[in-house]
């Protein structure tokens, strides 16, 4: 009797025991079965059912239903058990004989009752969310509401299948060759390291140097397959059932397929699109670091700056290029340097930002030297690979030992004169003197006064000859100026005329054919040879000179200026001839600036005059001359307009499209596929249509038209032209122009 | 009474009245050989009698009489009210429904005065009602697009310009230009109070023959009526031009490379020095010109010739440049310079004066200014304008016999290319060359009467042909009987009946060039067009010439019964009376 007390509460452990193991699977199945739907990752689904267990066998803890439990369990659920399980589990010897009867009582009660207190509903709650999740999971799977776009899965959807059309209306009856399976593999170039992909779409978008594979699978046995694109069309490779094609994209275009089933009827797909898209040119950048640098002699001579550099597909070098320039003028040298940016390198990096200094020392650069640099980069696309440059920036060690003053540093000869800074001089010398003038005796200030009037003087006659001025509006310089001049005074005014204003004359008047000094000899060169003055051309201030028209106006003005600067320097009043100078300075450093432009105009060598045959009247070697030319410009679209007008004969005639039709509907195909790499979306549809009218024998009207109209659509406008009229005469119409023009 | 009496078989009227007359003699001679009764003269004039009657029954006798009655013809779409007042004022009013290409002659021919109610008699028809009285009492104006001018042949490269009137526009409601596959070419949208006229614009960029469709649109888009508009492009035909310059320039040197890039044939002649040229051809063949004479300007559409250049021009050149354009067409542009205006006035035909401006705004070029010379020209009868405004013209041609002779006083166009305004450039000049170029003489040209024909309605045209008999086809071979003008023997007339819609050509035979495209529309096409045409048609035939018919004379033929019922009478009276007289 006792054991099988104990039997039954065994049993009934186990039973438990199992119910929980079994509700905890089926929890866990449940809760897998769904993240595989959302997931679709067989991974993901094993992971969650793992967790799922261990969590809820961690919460129930099935393992900890001992026997003592399991008695304390049924004495709490069966109240006329009256908590005697417990008994069973002593031995027979500790029992009294009470226990014993209440022991054989109780085994009878639990022989019947402990099979209803197992927790049976627990198992059917969770066999019923299981029901659900199968349920929803299935739904959802069915839907494929978290279906990826780029499932790996060889069926195409419906809008992704390659459709063929019958080039022959005869075969829709039978039931043509379908596509079963295609695949579009693209690998991209080895530089790129991107993954390969594959795709179902047949349009495609790839990097420029991608391979592309292309391969069928018909349902049917067929006779071959072409690839077929502007050009040319190529045979498939047949091999293990499927249809294999590969090429290296070059450019955007369209292709399709063809195929010739067994029954020997061709089949033409849609258009798919190829667009190519280039490797974009690295972007380099120098920052941190002004445009021009200037060094002191004396400074620490280090360039430091930043190189940020970027690149779709990574760099694969990067280097500085140097010009160091030496010397000026015409024994200016140049010497070019290759600088590696080794430091922080790495090669094939996408984005990089380097700190790189230049040392000017190691560089060999001394006082005066120029500096200009710029960093060059080169991605890592192969086989040619893709430069750019940044912009150039430049570093000047300043020379102090010379201090020569130039207009524009492109010039190739410098033409200004140096008397240009002597206005300047001459203002400070003024403004000092006005300063000093209390300090100063009468005479002294008067002949210093006198002393800057003549150095105005010499400035002016300078420009005089810039302009070709001899005698210009009586501004003309004679001795009796000197006379002017106190005799006494005669030092000082050596003392503080300009030297080198007249040191540099030889600059000046290099280009300048005047053989004569005009300062001393004027005067007595027009009695000598009157006439010489008339024969010089150059004589005459309009047209000898070396400025431009604008530019004499600016220069006479300026001399005005300075006349009137003088005059009064030479009354003694330096504060009024002030203003005078002030705007002289101005005018000159007008000159000065439009001076920049002048010097690239000097560049033109007009070709000598043969002297000897001027004006000979020799026309022998005059010959008429006869030119012929075939200069009609090529029309883009001449097929796209011819295929217009056949098309309109072949609706209006109702007659059939003849291969040489078919021929010109594909050389149209062939314009428009140009303007459709442009703008697919509005050339697609009427590009296959058009390529399916270059392939099949018959189509409907109302594919015609559309194709007419389409290509009319896309046709460029023709430029206005004239027009040859038409007219009909008869003799009424000659009567009335006869007496029309009967008045003439 | 007896002016309203006349005989149906009048041709049989001698030889009854002889076999009358000698009937009548032989019964008077057989009574007479009898002995005489007293009833003697009784038969004979019942005899006579007798045979009037049997007469009668073989000349069908009719009498007319005065018909007062006043009819209306009632057409499509006539108005209830129109009909209502009419019968007010005229009590016994009689109405006969119009079918077109039914006989209704008869009916009219009782009527004294007719109405035509509603949209009108179709044209064809006509006829039934010539020399009636007839008042046309016409409807309202239709809804619709009443009004169209286009040409149906034009020139690749220019744009077809089709013009309307819409008679009472909706609102909001849109005129679109469709083509076959029903995308927009142009549109206009009316505004309230607006014009009702509108103007659409179509580029033709190939040849070929067209249809498209002109259709009326309410405000959200709904399609009203769709209206046939069917087109033939044809290819231009390249121009041969010959360009004379004393010195190279660059306005030559500009409109040399525009036209040549075209493909026109040009041959450019500029003077190098004394007797030395610079001879360019483009896009044809070399053939030296040193001296102009009308050979050899027969092969040229065009003479350019700078004004400096015409000017030094020998004497005989000048007149055999005035023989080719005055016998061979040519057409001479003079490019302007300064010696223009210096120009004798009989060398050139044209006059100018001076004016202050140095620009000027033209009309259809509003936003350019031109540069001109200070010259204007004096605008005469004979004039014909090229570019103007309203105070100036600056571009202008005169006709001399079958040329002409133009100018501009436009100066620096080629500033326009430099600027990057070459359509303005080409816009310009494609105007002045094809204006005053040779004209192609054609050998035939067809005139239709109407621009939008219907299947099997007759369509009338008329050839105006060189030709002495010139016969034409129709694609079928058919040939079409023609009518010559009494006046101008070149013109003829002809009538076809269109069998099918859609595109038909005539053509001349023995000549393949001279044919003519027309498109037959379908019967829905331009109803509102087609019934104002209609309308005006009745207008002009009815209301402009008031027929006052004379008193209409209504005959009646007699029944035959009652001459049939006198013979029996007359016959059984002779026969029984000897009888009677005998028992």
């Amino acid at each position: 009797m006792k054991r099988q007390g104990l039997e039954h509460i065994r049993w009934f452990q186990k039973q438990w025991q199992s119910i929980i193991v079994a509700e905890v699977l089926l929890y866990a199945l449940s809760l897998s079965f769904l993240s595989y739907v959302l997931s679709l990752s067989i991974v993901v689904t094993i992971l969650i059912f793992c967790g799922v267990c261990i969590g809820l066998f961690l919460l129930k803890k099935p393992w900890q239903f001992s026997l003592q439990k399991t008695a304390q369990y049924i004495d709490g659920q069966l109240d006329h058990i009256e908590n005697s399980t417990e008994l069973f589990l002593k031995p027979e010897i500790e029992l009294t004989n009470i226990a014993r009867l209440q022991k054989i009582k109780v085994s009878r009660l639990l022989q019947t009752e402990l099979a209803q207190l197992l927790p049976q509903r627990k198992m059917w709650n969770s066999i019923l969310v299981l029901l659900v999740c199968l349920l929803v999971g299935g739904v959802l799977l069915q839907f494929q509401v978290f279906q990826k776009s780029d499932s790996t899965s060889d069926f195409p959807s419906d809008n992704e299948v390659i459709v063929f059309q019958a080039l022959d209306s005869v075969s829709s009856k039978e039931n043509p060759p379908q596509i079963h399976n295609q695949i579009l593999h693209i690998t991209y170039p080895a530089y790129t390291n991107l993954e390969p992909r594959t795709s179902l779409d047949m349009n495609l978008k790839a990097l420029e140097g991608s391979q592309v594979a292309w391969k069928l699978k018909f349902d049917q046995d067929i006779d071959h397959v072409m690839w077929v694109d502007e050009n040319s069309e190529k045979a498939m490779r047949l091999a293990k059932e499927s249809y294999l094609f590969q090429t290296k994209l070059k450019n955007s275009h369209f292709y399709n397929f063809k195929f010739k089933a067994l029954n020997g009827l061709s089949y033409l797909s849609d258009l798919y699109a190829i667009e190519v898209i280039k490797d974009e040119l690295p972007a380099v950048e120098i920052i941190n670091i002004k445009q021009f640098t200037t060094f002191e002699i004396g400074d620490s001579k280090v360039l430091n700056f930043n190189v940020v550099m970027s690149d779709d597909f990574g760099i694969a070098d990067a280097f500085i290029v140097a010009t160091v320039t030496k010397g000026e003028g015409e024994s200016v040298k140049f010497r070019e340097e290759r600088l590696a940016i080794d430091q922080g390198f790495e090669k094939g990096s996408r984005k990089l930002n380097l700190s790189k200094s230049l040392d000017l020392d190691a560089l060999k650069m001394e006082a005066g030297d120029e500096l200009y640099f710029y960093v060059e980069s080169v991605d890592v696309k192969t086989p040619k690979a893709n430069r750019a440059r940044s912009e150039t920036f430049f570093a000047v060690i300043r020379d102090t030992a010379t201090n020569n003053f130039s207009v524009e540093g492109t010039m190739a000869a410098d033409l200004m004169p140096d008397y240009f800074r002597s206005q300047r001089q001459l203002i400070i010398d003024t403004e000092k003197l006005i300063a000093d003038k209390n300090r100063l005796s009468k005479e002294d200030f008067n002949a210093t006064s006198n002393a800057l009037g003549y150095d105005q003087k010499a400035l002016r006659l300078k420009y005089g000859e810039f302009m070709g001025d001899e005698a210009d509006s009586g501004i003309q310089v004679t001795q009796d100026i000197d006379l002017e001049t106190p005799a006494d005074d005669h030092d000082l005014l050596e003392e503080y005329t300009h030297d080198h204003d007249g040191s540099n004359e030889h600059n000046l008047v290099e280009n300048h054919e005047h053989d004569h000094d005009h300062d001393d000899d004027t005067g007595t060169e027009n009695k000598v040879d009157p006439l010489e003055s008339y024969l010089h051309n150059h004589d005459d201030p309009e047209e000898s000179t070396l400025f431009t028209e604008s530019l004499r106006g600016k220069l006479k003005q300026a001399m005005a200026e300075m006349w009137d600067a003088e005059l009064h320097l030479r009354l003694y009043a330096p504060e009024k001839s002030l203003p005078y100078q002030y705007r002289a300075l101005k005018l000159i450093q007008e000159i000065k600036n439009s001076a920049r432009i002048y010097v690239h105009r000097i560049g033109f060598d007009p070709p000598p005059i043969k002297e000897d045959k001027r004006l000979t009247g020799d026309f022998t070697e005059v010959t008429t001359i006869q030119n012929s030319d075939e200069v009609k410009e090529p029309d883009d679209f001449e097929y796209m307009r011819k295929s217009v007008a056949r098309i309109s004969e072949i609706i209006h005639r109702q007659a059939s499209i003849s291969q040489d039709d078919r021929d010109s509907f594909a050389a149209a195909g062939n314009e428009l596929a140009v303007l459709a790499i442009e703008s697919p979306v509005k050339y697609l549809h009427v590009l296959q249509e058009l390529k399916l009218l270059s392939e099949k024998h018959q189509t409907s009207m109302e594919t015609l038209k559309y194709v007419q109209f389409e290509l009319l659509n896309a046709l460029p406008k023709t430029p206005e032209n004239p027009i040859k009229r038409e007219t009909y005469q008869n003799k009424l119409s000659d009567l009335i122009l006869k007496e029309i023009t009967s008045n003439d | 009474m007896i002016e309203n009496l006349f005989f149906q078989n009048a041709h049989l009227c001698w030889p009854v009245i002889f076999i009358g007359v000698v009937l009548w003699f032989l019964f008077v001679w057989k009574e007479w050989r009898k002995p005489l009764s007293k009833l003697f003269v009784t038969s004979c004039l019942i005899s006579l009698l007798t045979i009037i009657a049997i007469a009668m029954l073989a000349l069908k006798p009719k009498v007319g009489s005065l018909s007062n009655s006043v009819g209306v013809v009632l057409t499509d779409f006539y108005q209830e009210e129109q009909l209502d007042s009419l019968m007010k004022v005229e009590k016994d009013l009689k109405l006969y429904q119009y079918q077109e290409n039914l006989s209704i002659q008869s009916k009219l021919d009782s009527l004294r005065t007719i109405y035509v109610l509603g949209d009108g008699i179709a044209p064809y028809d006509f006829w039934q009602f010539e020399n009636r009285s007839v008042s046309y009492l016409s409807n309202e104006i239709p809804k619709g697009v009443t009004n169209i001018n286009y040409k149906q042949i034009n020139y690749v490269g220019e744009f077809m310009i089709v013009r309307g009137n819409y008679n009472v526009p909706q609102e909001k409601n849109s005129i679109v230009l469709e083509d076959a596959s029903g995308k927009a070419q142009d549109s206009v949208v009316f505004e309230k109070n607006g014009s009702s006229n509108f103007v659409l614009k179509l580029p033709l960029k190939s040849k070929g023959k067209f249809v498209y469709q002109l259709v009326e649109k309410d405000s959200v888009g709904t399609i009203l009526s769709k209206n046939n508009i069917p087109i033939h492009v044809v290819e231009k035909q390249n121009l041969q031009i010959l360009i004379l310059n004393d010195f190279p320039s660059f306005e030559t040197k500009y409109l040399k490379n525009y036209l040549s890039s075209l493909g026109h044939k040009l041959v450019v002649r500029s003077q190098i020095t004394k007797g030395r040229y610079k001879f360019e051809y483009l896009n044809t063949e070399r053939t030296p010109i040193y001296t102009l004479n009308r050979a050899n300007m027969q092969n040229f559409d065009l003479l350019i010739i700078s004004s400096n250049a015409y000017r030094y021009l020998s004497k005989q050149t000048k007149k055999d440049i005035k023989n080719a354009v005055y016998l061979d067409g040519l057409g001479v542009f003079l490019q302007p310079d300064a010696s223009l205006f210096r120009l004798s006035e009989e060398s050139t035909n044209l006059k100018f004066q001076p004016t202050l401006n140095s620009e000027i705004v033209l009309n259809g070029f509003s936003n350019q200014t031109w540069d001109t010379y200070r010259y204007s020209f004096v605008d005469g009868p004979r004039i014909e304008k090229i570019h103007f405004n309203s105070n100036q013209i600056a571009s202008a041609y005169k006709r001399w016999g079958n040329g002409r002779i133009g100018t501009t006083l436009i100066q620096n166009t080629f500033q326009l290319q430099l600027a990057g305004k070459q359509e303005l450039y080409r816009d310009f000049w494609s105007e002045i060359i094809s204006k005053i170029s040779k004209e192609k003489t054609i050998a035939a040209k067809f005139n239709f009467s109407s621009m939008f024909p219907l299947k099997d309605e007759p369509l009338r045209f008329e050839l105006n042909s060189s030709y002495e008999h010139p016969n034409v086809l129709q694609a079928n071979g058919n040939l079409i009987p023609l009518k010559q003008d009494i006046d101008i023997p070149s013109k003829w007339e002809g009538v076809i009946y269109p069998l099918s819609e859609g595109w038909h050509e005539l053509r001349l035979k023995n000549d393949s060039i001279s044919t003519a495209t027309m498109y037959v529309t379908d019967s829905i096409s331009w109803t509102a067009l087609r019934r104002h045409e209609k309308r005006l048609a009745n207008i002009r035939l009815f209301n402009n010439k008031t027929i006052v018919a004379d008193e209409k004379v209504q005959y009646k033929s007699i029944n035959p019964f009652w001459f049939f019922a006198i013979a029996l009478l007359g016959m059984g009276f002779l026969w029984l009376r000897p009888k009677l007289m005998q028992s």
